[in-house]
């Protein structure tokens, strides 16, 4: 350099830098820091408070505006497919409470249409009667009587009319009478009775729906370590609060879908109402956990399946695994 | 106004920088990475990564049920169609007998390849935590299968595990694991060149730049 030029950059040359300029280490803006010369090759620079790269101010080329064009577009693009899969956990767990509310529902399901069975024909035999005399008999409304034995004797239930008896056996040897249509005059008059009779909501649980649990507890765990690796901004408390939306909006579609009144319903239907309230809160807070746990402990087992499956020179780009808990990188033994 | 862009960055002394002096005014720039391309780099290399992550997970899933399968296939193995008059017969018995222990080993060989930056140990915890995986989703398969019976309306008949099958599914797969074992010492051999390109490649680009530094100094 001449003695000239550096006589004209000296007087030129800015005390601090007065423009947005990125540390091209850290991505921290050097706005406002001092600018000094630099004795080896004359050159001005600054030195990033944060990092403490140095950072020439004659560079070649110069920022570009697309860097923080193609950082919102796909930061955009990021939010929507997190939306995604937050949509995405709330159908598997609403999927998965509803199957659980189904099996437990089963065996009440089965008193019910066939107690609806029964009632049905013995109004059918009276009318039949009524028609023969010519409509003058006064008759009376026909009657269902249902009994349940305990666990012990099988389970059975017994639906006793004035035209026969139907046993109805728990599991898979009956399933018929799920997708009986209930009436709606049946239900006023003879559902809570009906259900009364069987031993109530409690005494006909489906003990089956428990199997459910297992794939419940899988997908939960992988949906809290997916949500856990995903806001890695966040601390895990606040990652956890994701998914708890997903486990409010699962319950309240499973219970709302099971508390919708028609005149006409399946008898599985009805059943489903009685037990939603009871199954979902189960399910999801089951579920809930199994979640916690995949949140709290999926770090570190992203970590280490990214120790386990990399070598440490491919490690490097997934280092905010680490970095975002304050861990360093662990070195290549 | 000379053009900088031809001339060589040579790496500096003080500050690691990649520093262009220019021939006609001996102004010194630095020469940085152009923020787009390095944007893009280091989105490749991270998504790089996560792709390996992922194929290596998957392959470790799929040979533990490639574990899980060959058991399944060895308890059908019937020694005494060896003698069997009917030739296919006997070429199933011996195609068994062969392929069972050929597959496991072509298992252990590339298991112990994907993971060649671990200890051996490594590898062979893989193939039998996800065999034993697999084995209980069997071992539960019947409740799974009562309840698909009872949500699809269809009778499904299923048979519980006796002694005799917890008996031969464990030296099956024992015998399995300990023929993976024996792949890796093929692996051993074979690993030196699955590592040998890449690192040809980068040794050479290293050589090129190191001597044309050296030729501008």
């Amino acid at each position: 350099m001449t003695d000239q030029q550096q006589n004209q950059s000296e007087a030129y040359m800015p005390d601090e830098i007065r423009a947005d300029r990125a540390c091209i280490g850290c991505g921290f803006n050097l706005y406002g820091q001092t600018v000094t010369k630099e004795p080896h090759y004359g050159m001005a620079i600054t030195r990033c408070p944060e990092c403490g790269t140095v950072a020439a101010l004659q560079t070649y080329p110069s920022m570009s505006h697309w860097v923080n064009r193609f950082r919102s577009i796909i930061a955009a693009v990021w939010i929507v497919l997190l939306l995604g899969a937050l949509a995405g956990s709330t159908v598997v767990l609403t999927g998965l409470s509803l199957s659980a509310t189904e099996l437990a529902s089963e065996n009440l399901a089965e008193i019910i249409g066939a107690s609806h069975e029964e009632w049905g024909k013995a109004k059918e035999a009276q009318a039949a009667a009524v028609n023969a005399t010519g409509g003058t008999t006064p008759t009376a409304a026909p009657t269902t009587t249902t009994t349940t034995l305990p666990t012990v004797f099988n389970g059975t239930t017994t639906i006793t009319t004035t035209t026969g008896t139907t046993v109805v056996f728990p599991g898979a040897g009956s399933r018929s009478f799920r997708w009986v249509t209930i009436s709606e005059e049946w239900r006023k008059d003879h559902l809570d009775s009906t259900i009364e009779q069987a031993g109530g909501v409690w005494a006909n649980v489906d003990g089956e729906f428990l199997i459910m649990l297992i794939p419940g507890i899988i997908v939960g765990v992988l949906c809290g370590v997916f949500w856990s690796v995903t806001l890695l901004g966040g601390t895990k408390r606040r990652a956890i609060l994701v998914p708890l939306v997903a486990c409010f909006v699962a319950a309240a579609i499973v219970i709302g879908i099971n508390s919708t009144d028609s005149s006409f319903q399946w008898a599985r239907e009805i059943a489903r109402g009685y037990y939603a309230p009871i199954i979902v809160p189960i399910m999801i807070g089951v579920q809930f956990t199994a979640i916690s746990v995949g949140v709290f402990a999926g770090r570190k087992i992203a970590r280490f399946v990214v120790v386990m499956a990399l070598p440490a020179r491919n490690r490097v780009p997934l280092s905010l695994l680490w970095t975002c808990e304050g861990h360093s990188l662990p070195k290549p033994k | 106004m000379t053009e900088l862009a031809r001339i060589r960055a040579v790496p500096d002394l003080h500050y690691g920088l990649a520093v262009v002096v220019c021939p006609s005014c001996d102004t010194a720039c630095v020469r940085t990475r152009h923020p787009d391309i390095q944007f893009w780099r280091n989105f490749r290399r991270l998504h790089q990564s996560i792709r390996l992550v992922i194929f290596k997970v998957f392959l470790s899933i799929a040979l533990g049920a490639l574990m899980f399968g060959l058991v399944m296939w060895g308890r059908e193995f019937d020694s005494s169609n060896f003698q069997s008059i009917d030739p296919g017969r006997q070429f199933g018995a011996w195609a068994t007998a062969i392929l069972i222990p050929a597959l496991a080993c072509a298992s252990g060989c590339v298991i112990r390849l994907v993971y060649r930056h671990q200890h051996a140990v490594v590898p062979l915890i893989a193939l039998v935590i996800f065999g034993v995986f697999f084995t209980w989703v069997d071992y539960i398969f019947m409740g799974l299968t009562l309840m698909m019976s009872k949500i699809g309306g269809f009778d499904f008949s299923y048979h519980t595990w006796s002694a005799n099958d917890f008996i031969l599914r464990a030296s099956l797969f024992s015998f399995v694991i300990v023929c993976a074992f024996v792949g890796f010492l093929p692996a051993k051999f074979l690993s030196p060149f699955m590592s040998r390109s890449p690192n040809r490649k980068f040794r050479k680009l290293r050589r090129k730049r190191l001597k044309s530094i050296e030729r501008s100094h």
